[in-house]
């Protein structure tokens, strides 16, 4: 089953001390090594890179983070007019921030299972995609 | 959890000799080598072995990175806090 995966997972899984990373870790090596679609926005890339630059104020360490999330085999989807509208109505109809409708619209189109550490992203989209925690999709 | 299990010396000190290379604790050497196992044992044809390869491969990379990160530090806060909190 295709999987869009939230940018919350991705840096989770890269810091053993933090919450919820052995299990995105988990997660994300059994997406790979099944072979399961994996989807991203765009927006991905760019929030990876902002966190990393803000908890290091290392653009270069930023930068190498941004590299090495694009060797994950997944397809990249831009934000267009389409998406940009799923998004819209997501955002109207869930009261769900920006970025997270962003996501939301982008697994309900791809009719994929949304992967997220954010609570309040799982409890608000369940009418449009089947959202789980790492550990939720691991227990599945 | 915790638990206690009987292993081979030959297989400890593989574990202890992964884990000084790569600067890890044995630990985290030890949950990746289980959680492959298992996977191992889910798929275990020619072409699934290489995609886990892969797989653990990314995410090494990707946690080694994670460690600089978190030796580069100026936040204290999670990073995941750092981006939900961008969000907000």
């Amino acid at each position: 089953m295709t999987v869009v995966i939230d940018a919350s997972v991705l840096v989770a899984a890269a810091h053993p001390d933090e919450p919820g990373s052995a299990a995105s870790a988990t997660c994300l090596v059994a997406v790979i090594a099944r072979r399961e679609p994996i989807v991203l926005p765009w927006l991905a890339w760019v929030e990876t890179v902002s966190a990393v630059v803000r908890k290091t104020g290392s653009v270069a360490l930023a930068d190498e983070a941004g590299q090495q999330l694009r060797n994950l085999p997944a397809r990249w989807v831009s934000l267009d007019e389409t998406m940009a509208a799923a998004a819209v109505a997501v955002a109207a109809s869930c009261r769900l921030r920006a970025a997270d409708s962003v996501y939301v619209a982008l697994a309900g189109k791809m009719d994929a299972t949304l992967l997220t550490l954010d609570r309040e992203m799982k409890q608000r989209c369940q009418a449009w995609c089947l959202c789980q925690s790492p550990e939720d999709w691991l227990a599945t | 959890m915790k638990t206690t299990v009987e292993l081979p010396d030959s297989l400890m000190i593989q574990l202890k000799i992964i884990a000084a290379k790569e600067h890890r604790r044995l630990r985290e050497v030890m949950e990746d080598v289980v959680s492959a196992g298992l996977l191992a044992r889910e798929r275990p044809s020619g072409d699934e072995g290489d995609s886990l390869a892969e797989a653990q491969s990314w995410l090494r990379d990707w946690q080694e990175l994670g460690r600089r990160v978190r030796s580069a530090a100026v936040d204290a806060r999670p990073v995941v806090e750092i981006l939900l909190a961008d969000r907000r």
